[in-house]
């Protein structure tokens, strides 16, 4: 069953040209682009969106990236910058659980009244760590610096003592880029 | 008008010391007020003392036989001229001496430099405690029995726990996390430790010498007939002669830097850094450290790159690369590079021979007598009923190994077990196709390597994730980031069907390759070190 998942995903990525260099950083500087166009109250309203519909097609707390791309497309409608910005978005949300420790998720589930905002500040907090290191690491163009950046940060190994606070572990690819995307767009409106 | 060279010379002195002690602040009304009389006495006699010899040295009645006179306005020493020497009256002479020395005490005998003077004949009087039992300091009273342990509180949903366990019974967390019912800590008894009261054996107080004398006789004339004692000496010796050979031994091992371990890897593809004998003998063999010490994680390998680059570097990230964790030491391994296809058939049917044919013999033939010399000191503490002071060295399969990587061949690992030395060692084979340095092949020379050196399986990462994707297919030409995602959990060192998105380069490059090769090196050694040890 796993062996017809994995092929099943690698059969999509075979049809896709979307990872060669300049794809990779057209995709993330259309992302940016989208982004920022929608202002800080229209992101904000996007991501509920995108998160809401998730929640009530996918219906897990992992849900499947199949029927992610689904909800993607519903609500991007073929506008490939915003498909661009969807595509950030729920890249964060399905690896929300893995980039939050469980200790943290059960103290969120505990102490906080809307879960997925607490999620969403945890989620901020370490892509605020992954920003300083890629102001650390280079300049230039945004959408090519985080390419760059988070192609070369999974070159090495980035281990976390437990209950590190300023530390992020090791990170694919996407999740690095997503999480940059997103924090460089909201932060940077904000100043 | 002459003066007398004495008189001059008892003024000079009373005016530089009374200038001094001014200067110092010896003459403070406030140091007299607290003086002691102890000092005020030693201060008394000091003067008196000292001022009295002085004083019947210098003969202050008789004049003195030099004089300082003036001859103009020139001041010069000439004969004294009883008649016309001026002299200071022998009572002034004397008392100024006095009041010199009086002052110089008042100096230094303070109250309590005066009071350890007075102290010191008692101190040295004291008997030394090398020598003499001391009597003993009253004893604190004895510790309050300790109080029972309380009985442990019963178990109590913690506030705040309702919704965690709530969303546990639904799923939607994987455990309880810090709602997990508590269990109840039993404390462990502390270990009461019952304090030996010494007994003393020197010499009482008040023992007399020849009672204390006679005492020690007794003693060493106690409890064994000098026969009985003899003839324990001579066998506590004839063991330690029996055992000299390994207690020499042992420091050679330990002078000569025997190996602590000896493991073997044998390779039928030539040595990635051949060099010449010159070269050799020039610069020397190149340490295993500085060779795996900067390994790359996941080097970009060319069609091209002979396949026994890419197997050292396989095999010192498996074994060596610190960033992974505890590293084994690699100067207790060996790669012979060259090795015949059958190197392994040949070490099961002559093991002698073909360790020396590689060179292998004189380190595995050392490692293996120094574990041997260990355990023969062990057992002369032992006999001798001396406490250990070696560890139990490990088993010699642990500290040898002999495994054997056929690159062309096919079939399935074959394990077993050579006696060499009257030892039992563990032989170990493995075939692999081929070395392909791109795609997929490192990962599957991964998982050979680490199949042979482990001898189990990888069955996937210690910590597994329990979502499973259901099957579907992401649009990576709309969402190619979150058409990524499933590779962050399809481990391709676990499953052959996750390695086909290796095989694209533009889609290696954005691969996740930290995060699983970082789990299939933890999960090896986890396997593998246990294995292992170091003498």
């Amino acid at each position: 069953m796993r062996a017809l998942v994995v092929l099943a995903c690698l059969a999509s990525l075979a049809r896709a040209d979307s990872y060669g260099r300049d794809a990779r950083v057209a995709h993330l500087g259309r992302a940016l682009a989208a982004l920022r166009a929608m202002g800080a109250d229209g992101r904000v309203a996007f991501e509920r969106q995108l998160h809401d519909a998730v929640r009530a097609r996918c219906r897990q707390a992992t849900p499947a990236t199949g029927c992610m791309s689904e909800v993607g497309r519903a609500v991007c409608g073929g506008d490939g910058g915003k498909c661009a910005a969807a595509d950030v978005v729920l890249a964060n949300e399905h690896a929300a659980s893995d980039l939050v420790d469980e200790q943290t998720r059960m103290k969120i589930v505990r102490t906080s009244s809307d879960y997925h905002a607490a999620i969403l500040r945890e989620l901020d907090a370490r892509f605020g760590l992954l920003a300083a290191e890629l102001v650390l690491a280079d300049g230039g163009d945004l959408a090519a610096g985080i390419d760059r950046f988070c192609t070369e940060r999974d070159r090495h190994v980035h281990r976390c003592e437990p209950g590190a606070k300023a530390c992020v572990t090791d990170l694919p690819w996407q999740r690095c880029a997503a999480g940059l995307v997103w924090y460089v767009v909201t932060h940077g409106e904000q100043r | 008008m002459t003066i007398g060279v004495k008189s001059l010379a008892i003024g000079a002195l009373a005016l530089g010391t009374l200038a001094l002690v001014i200067w110092k602040g010896v003459l403070d009304g406030e140091r007299f007020a607290h003086l002691s009389a102890a000092s005020a006495f030693a201060i008394g006699v000091f003067a008196s003392v000292a001022g009295a010899l002085v004083a019947w040295s210098a003969r202050p009645a008789v004049a003195s036989r030099l004089a300082l006179g003036r001859r103009g306005r020139r001041p010069v020493l000439e004969a004294a001229d009883a008649a016309g020497v001026r002299e200071l009256p022998v009572v002034v002479q004397r008392g100024l001496l006095v009041g010199v020395f009086g002052c110089l005490a008042l100096a230094t005998f303070t109250n309590e430099a005066t009071a350890r003077i007075a102290a010191a004949p008692a101190e040295v009087g004291k008997p030394s405690r090398a020598e003499y039992c001391q009597p003993e300091v009253a004893k604190q009273p004895a510790a309050a029995a300790p109080e029972p342990e309380p009985p442990p509180p019963p178990v109590e949903d913690e506030a705040g726990c309702a919704l965690v366990k709530r969303a546990f019974q639904l799923g939607y967390a994987k455990s309880l996390g810090s709602c997990a019912p508590k269990q109840a800590q039993v404390k462990a008894p502390e270990a009461q430790k019952a304090a030996k009261q010494e007994v003393c054996e020197r010499r009482q107080l008040d023992e007399p010498f020849t009672h204390f004398a006679w005492r020690r006789v007794g003693e060493a004339l106690a409890g064994a007939s000098p026969v009985d004692a003899t003839s324990e000496r001579v066998a506590t010796f004839q063991i330690r002669v029996d055992h000299a050979g390994d207690l020499l031994a042992d420091i050679k091992h330990a002078i000569t830097g025997t190996p602590h371990a000896s493991h073997h890897l044998w390779v039928n593809l030539p040595d990635p850094h051949p060099r010449g004998v010159v070269s050799a003998l020039v610069t020397g063999k190149e340490p295993c450290t500085a060779r795996f010490e900067h390994l790359e994680l996941w080097p970009a390998w060319m069609a091209s790159t002979p396949p026994s680059v890419v197997l050292e570097h396989a095999v010192g990230q498996l074994l060596f690369a610190t960033r992974f964790g505890t590293p084994a030491s690699c100067s207790d391994y060996t790669i012979h590079w060259g090795a015949p296809d059958d190197a392994c058939a040949q070490l099961a049917a002559n093991p002698a021979r073909f360790l020396a044919a590689s060179d292998a013999l004189e380190p595995v033939r050392g490692v293996l007598d120094r574990r041997a010399r260990q355990l023969a000191i062990r057992r002369l503490a032992d006999e001798l009923g001396h406490a250990q002071t070696l560890p139990q060295p490990p088993e010699a399969r642990a500290v040898v190994s002999l495994n054997c990587l056929v690159v062309g061949g096919t079939g399935a690992m074959v394990a077993r077990d050579v006696t060499f030395d009257g030892q039992t060692l563990a032989l170990r084979e493995v075939h692999v196709r081929a070395i392909r340095p791109s795609g997929a092949g490192p990962v599957e020379l991964y998982v050979a390597l680490g199949f042979l050196l482990s001898g189990k399986a990888y069955a996937g990462p210690a910590q597994t994730t329990v979502n499973v994707e259901p099957p579907g297919a992401v649009d990576a030409n709309a969402f190619p980031l979150l058409a990524l995602e499933p590779l962050a959990d399809a481990d391709p060192f676990a499953a052959e069907s996750a390695r086909a998105a290796l095989d694209r380069p533009e889609l290696a490059e954005v691969y996740p390759y930290e995060q699983h090769l970082f789990a299939f090196i933890d999960a090896f050694r986890r396997v593998y070190l246990p294995q292992r040890g170091r003498l």
